[in-house]
């Protein structure tokens, strides 16, 4: 008996009782949509993610962020202090492997860049120039804040695409203007890239970052009153593999020049990142149970179809085996109609997720992250499809196979 | 003489076959020997119940007798392996049915290959060998329809074509003019007579006493027990010969 005979078979059988074969199929189509369209939602969730991460740095990005302290320590609450630019002078001295360090500080309050009576709000950092690589910040024209900038405490700023296109227009050259800033006169010396238009990632993400405007450090501190505290500390390592181990050196030698009061944590972007794929781990979970669930229910279905048919036809099996068909050929010959029963189901929910991933993609809004989807998870899921099959077909072909021929040929 | 009989193609050899239900048991075959040359035409008769179809089950394969041996060309079947017995059936044992049992949704020429597609023939061999058997039995402007498009003793050539189509060593008919009627099963008896004739071996199980007078050789069956046997198998041998 052929395989290829015993999936034609299949496929009449399939044909013969459309209806009914649609009921069985529905349990498998219904949990291989599911599951193929999880996988696409929770991939565009975590590349979401992971874009967002990149645009912040990426995973070499370590930062120190101020934090609460510990309740064991507060008696010395009022001894505490938040960084200054000498901890990112001392983390550079102390710690090997850190390749770049960004301090910085930001205008809270009246943060407006004014330009003949116009005002535009920004995000005003107070930086050094290695924020470019660690906040993956691109220059646009002009030139970022050099060291001679910091030790003179130069007037000058960088603004961002959106907050130059809304003073000065789209077109016009913000290069050498002079804006004010809480009144005090600064030059623009540069223009930030406009992240959106570039199409690297959509989002509220975007339209903020295009607002950022960078000052020197030491003329925010000076001129434009943001005090000494930076507002957030941040070390890029070039080599991954010794993060853990920088981060802890970090840990070490803040403790030490903090008076081991604990107001601070350092974070990198990678246990962000271990964060996303638990939640998204647990999503892929709770999800795939439904899905299981549903495909559990699709191969009862598709057993119960499955010994309908063959005591249907008890007396047809008699009849093969009286001729030769040994328990193998019968057990194939069910089983294959089994697989082609959950096969058929499987590809019709494929497309059923393909068409639910593309309608639900379309409609949902540009901040949310857009389904994905990928060959291999439409792959994985048909391939469940047809384990379904095989495995709730077996116990049918089983029975049919052991069928007594002569009792079977008997069988009315 | 030159006819100095070869190895039997069948030899029963005290073959009982019991049947247990709760408590009961029933002897459908109750110490039965007996042997088959190749080329004899025997005729099996005897009351209902008294084990005819047991006995064609038996030597076809499609069952194991409870005691005694049951020689098929030389090799003991009742020790034989489900799949070795599958095999038997497919390429030794030609079985014709009182009902016919044609796959109802094939066609006459797909249920005549289907004994050579177990036997793992390629498709055009099957044609080929089924076309022939078609034509052997008078079927030809058939081979296309259904089952049910044919008359009672159209099906019974069909099932004959299939019994016939992997060269068996053996044909057994459980009462094959059963379902017809006395001209038609008087055509299939024919059938078996001409088969006969090329040289086949044939047992019939029958009612009819008319068919039975006809062969050479009888096998009268009662509660399981040979109770008449014209002729042994070397005298059957020799009137076929003479
Ligand atoms: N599966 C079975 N279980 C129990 N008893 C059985 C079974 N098959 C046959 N028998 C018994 O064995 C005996 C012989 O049955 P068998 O079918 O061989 O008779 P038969 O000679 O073919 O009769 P008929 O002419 O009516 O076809 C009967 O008494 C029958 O009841
Ligand atoms: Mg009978």
């Amino acid at each position: 008996m052929g395989l290829l005979q015993g999936i034609i078979v299949g496929f009449k059988e399939i044909l013969a009782h459309k209806l009914r074969s649609l009921l069985t199929m529905l349990g498998v189509i219904l949990g291989v949509a599911a599951l193929s369209t999880m996988f696409a939602f929770v991939e565009g969730m975590f590349s979401g993610w992971k874009q967002a991460i990149e645009e912040q740095g990426g995973i070499e990005k370590l930062s120190v962020d101020n934090n609460q302290i510990p309740e064991a320590q507060l008696p010395f609450q009022h001894m505490t202090r938040k960084r200054r630019r000498a901890d990112a002078t001392a983390v550079m001295l102390s710690v090997a492997g850190v390749s770049a360090v960004s301090p910085e500080v930001m205008l809270r309050e009246d943060a407006f860049v004014e330009y003949r009576g116009k005002r535009q709000w920004c995000e005003l950092v107070g930086a050094t120039d290695g924020i470019v690589p660690i906040g993956n910040h691109v220059l646009a024209e002009g030139r970022f804040i050099s060291d001679m900038d910091r030790k003179t405490g130069a007037r000058v700023v960088v603004l961002g695409s959106t907050v130059a296109a809304e003073l000065f227009g789209a077109r016009a050259p913000a290069l050498l203007r002079r804006v004010y800033i809480k009144g005090v006169p600064f030059r623009v010396i540069g223009v930030m890239h406009n992240y959106e238009l570039s199409g690297m990632g959509g989002g509220h993400f975007m339209q903020w970052k295009n607002r950022f405007t960078f000052v020197p450090l030491e003329t925010a501190i000076k001129r434009l009153g943001t005090g000494e505290d930076l507002s957030s500390l941040n070390f890029e390592v070039k080599d991954s593999a010794r993060l853990a181990k920088v981060a802890e050196a970090i840990r070490n030698t803040l403790f030490f020049l903090n008076r081991r009061i604990i107001n601070y944590s350092v974070r990198t972007n990678e246990e962000m990142l271990d964060r996303f794929s638990e939640i998204s781990g647990a999503f892929s979970i709770s999800l795939g149970i439904i899905a299981g669930i549903s495909l559990l229910v699709g191969g009862i279905g598709i057993m119960n179809i499955m010994l309908a048919s063959i005591n249907e036809r008890i007396r047809e099996i008699g009849i093969r085996k009286a001729i030769g068909a040994r328990e193998r050929d019968i057990m194939i010959q069910v089983l294959v109609e089994a697989v082609v029963l959950s096969l058929v189901g499987g590809l019709l929910g494929v497309c059923m997720s393909l068409f639910l991933t593309q309608t639900i993609g379309a409609i949902i809004s540009a901040t949310f992250s857009k389904p994905i989807v990928r060959v291999g998870p439409l792959v994985f899921s048909f391939c469940v499809s047809v384990v379904i099959g095989i495995a709730f077909g077996l116990y049918p072909a089983f029975k049919a196979a052991k069928l007594d021929p002569i009792e079977a040929l008997r069988y009315e | 003489m030159d006819t100095l009989p070869t190895d039997p193609l069948v030899a029963f050899r005290d073959v009982r076959k019991i049947y247990r239900m709760d408590a009961v048991q029933v002897a459908a075959l109750d110490g039965v020997s007996f042997t088959v040359h190749a080329g004899e035409l025997i005729a099996i008769t005897g009351p209902s119940g008294s084990g005819k179809s047991t006995l064609m089950h038996l030597l076809g394969c499609l069952d194991r007798p409870t005691t005694g041996a049951l020689m098929l060309e030389g090799r003991d079947i009742s020790r034989a392996s489900q799949n070795e017995l599958a095999r038997l059936r497919n390429q030794r044992i030609g079985f014709v049915f009182q009902s016919f049992n044609l796959l109802p949704r094939f066609n006459v020429l797909q249920n005549i290959e289907l004994p050579l597609t177990y036997a793992g023939n390629d498709h055009h061999t099957r044609r080929r060998k089924a076309m022939a058997m078609v034509a052997l039995v008078g079927l030809t402007d058939r081979a296309h329809h259904l089952p049910q498009q044919l008359s009672g003793g159209q099906r019974q050539r069909a099932a004959i074509a299939r019994a016939l189509v992997n060269d068996p060593a053996i044909i057994l008919a459980d009462e094959p003019t059963g379902n017809l009627d006395t001209k038609t099963g008087e055509q299939i008896l024919r059938l078996f007579e001409e088969l006969h004739g090329q040289g086949r071996t044939i047992l019939i199980v029958t009612h009819d006493h008319d068919i039975a007078a006809r062969t050479q050789r009888r096998i009268a069956l009662r509660d399981g027990l040979i109770v008449e046997d014209t002729g042994t198998a070397r005298s059957a041998f020799s009137v076929h010969r003479s």
